[in-house]
């Protein structure tokens, strides 16, 4: 199959009859290459198939291309084919999120939720503002407050094909509940989840449809490269030592790949109060690590690879692995 | 010799496209098609080498922090939303330029709050949105490690790129091809080669030439 060029995809967008078998290619292409590693369960589907990736590109043909200035916008800013199909793809990227966000969204709530009941605060209810029933109502303002408490927190980096981020550490889960009930007012389902959405429209996208660079050239090679099917085993292998990590190490793994070297720095990446905490936290993901390469039989000599594919996995784009090792 | 050529206001003979004027969304393009083209907002002409400054844009609104403004399509007129990330302004050559279509405008109230507008430093916090009364900021919050860095960064490359740096002679070189006509006068020419001006002292000179008064008469 050719690749689509610049000029095709502007003559269909000029044409009377519209976009057609060109961005069609496109964007399925996009969709395809890009769902691959995400749960299908996050967008509300069982699996993976011919069927529901073409309900994924119907959906973005309606959120982002046709609409929103989308097409527009491509045929504006690209003047090579490549910037072009690159554009295409962020626009996929911008989409998929548009369909991941209520799911998020209903994960955190619930996770909000349960932290309440768990205080024998009903949520659903909205009589928690009786207690300063002198104040005014102003559910927008609530909002927007639930919104800057929630943006206040520091997030976990997407996990990728593992499953959908968890976004806050147990820890922020906490310190939200407390602002929440401190600081809102008046607080009740509606303006928790009213905030959240305001706040997720910027959370849960970002980390998603900047980097789509690696999808893309993916995609212009028509699937796996022969170096993609080399790196398999390093990524089936990462896939499996993170699985073994526990949530704490996770975070500190992926604390070290971003280039967080000191304790100290740690324990202010992670939120943490004490360096201690982060020191000892450091010390268990590196035990934990170690365990896992001798579980998994993975020598030395692959153990570069194998981070390598984890960042991979995490999204994480690393400058200088090796330094990440040895810290 | 036209009077016109003569406006600092008016485009050189040499361009074909569109008039590039401040306040326009046009895309700007590598000559050498080397790197990936941007649009950008023109913020100023420089008449004198046929240079802009541009301010890089996009249509990623939901990662406009703080630190960035949003330009709603009812602001340019354009088909979609827009960034503008004044911390991403780069000096461009008219003819990477006008090319392009113009993809929307914006009005000079506006433009002015955008000259006006102080990228605060990322040090200093302090609420900036106050500075402005016309347009909204972003309300993306990046956080340590953030993509939203790495982008930033692949985009402060890309447009860098783009864009070519201040080069007196490179400036004076255009300068004066683009006044050749009145420098050829062999007097004031003379003058420039004698006085070893620079870029701004001959546009200066030339302004005030008894030959150019006499052409705009």
């Amino acid at each position: 199959m050719s690749k689509v060029s610049l000029q095709e995809l502007t003559d269909e967008a000029m044409s009377s009859s519209g976009l057609g078998k060109a961005w069609l290619q496109v964007v399925h292409t996009a969709v395809k290459s890009k769902v691959r590693r995400m749960p299908p369960r996050d967008f509300g589907f069982q699996e993976w198939d011919e069927a529901t990736i073409e309900d994924v590109v119907q959906e973005v043909f309606v959120r982002r291309i046709l609409n929103r200035g989308g097409k527009e916008y491509i045929l504006a800013e690209a003047s090579t084919t490549d910037h072009a199909h690159a554009g295409i793809y962020r626009l996929v990227s911008l989409a998929l999120d548009d369909l991941r966000e209520p799911n998020v969204l209903n994960n955190i709530f619930e996770n909000i939720t349960r932290r309440f009941n768990e205080e024998g605060v009903a949520l659903g209810s909205n009589d928690l503002g009786d207690r300063q029933s002198d104040r005014t109502y102003d559910e927008e303002s609530a909002e927007i407050g639930v919104k800057h408490i929630i943006l206040s927190q520091p997030r976990y980096p997407n996990r990728g094909t593992q499953r959908e981020s968890a976004i806050f550490s147990p820890s922020s889960y906490s310190e939200i509940v407390l602002r929440l009930k401190e600081e809102i007012f008046p607080l009740n389902a509606k303006v928790v989840r009213g905030g959240l959405k305001r706040a997720l429209t910027h959370l849960v996208r970002a980390e998603n449809y900047i980097d789509d660079a690696h999808d893309f050239h993916e995609a212009v090679a028509g699937g796996l490269t022969v170096e993609d099917q080399a790196s398999s085993q390093s990524h089936i292998w990462g896939e499996r030592v993170l699985k073994q990590l526990s949530q704490e190490s996770e975070k500190v793994l992926v604390a070290h790949l971003y280039g967080v070297k000191s304790d100290t720095e740690l324990a202010r990446a992670l939120g943490l109060k004490a360096r201690q905490t982060a020191a000892k936290w450091h010390l268990a993901m590196k035990n934990e690590l170690e365990l896992a390469f001798q579980k998994e039989g993975i020598v030395p000599e692959d153990q570069e690879q194998v981070v390598l594919a984890m960042c991979d996995l995490l999204n994480i784009k690393v400058g200088d692995i090796e330094e990440a090792m040895e810290a | 010799m036209e009077n016109s050529k003569l406006n600092p206001n008016e485009e050189s003979e040499s361009y074909t496209g569109t008039s590039v004027s401040k306040g326009q969304i046009r895309r700007v393009v590598d000559m050498d098609l080397r790197n990936d083209s941007r649009l950008v907002l023109v913020c100023k002409v420089n008449i004198e080498d046929d240079s802009a400054y541009v301010t890089l844009v996009n249509n990623l609104v939901e990662i406009a922090t703080e630190r960035d403004l949003l330009l709603s399509t009812l602001i340019t007129g354009a088909s979609f939303d827009l960034a503008l990330l004044p911390d991403f302004k780069v000096r461009v050559w008219k003819e990477q330029i006008e090319q392009s279509p113009i993809f929307g405008s914006v009005n000079s109230k506006e433009m002015l709050e955008i000259d006006n507008f102080q990228v605060p430093s990322v040090l200093i916090e302090e609420n900036f949105s106050a500075q402005l009364k016309l347009l909204d900021i972003g309300s993306y919050i990046p956080e340590y490690g953030d993509h939203v860095w790495k982008f930033r960064s692949d985009e402060i490359d890309a447009i860098t790129a783009l864009g070519h740096f201040e080069n007196q002679q490179v400036s004076t070189d255009r300068f004066l091809k683009k006044w050749n006509p009145l420098l050829e006068k062999e007097s004031t020419l003379e003058v420039v080669i004698q006085e070893k001006m620079d870029f701004n002292e001959v546009y200066l000179y030339i302004l005030t030439n008894d030959a150019i008064r006499r052409e705009r008469v």
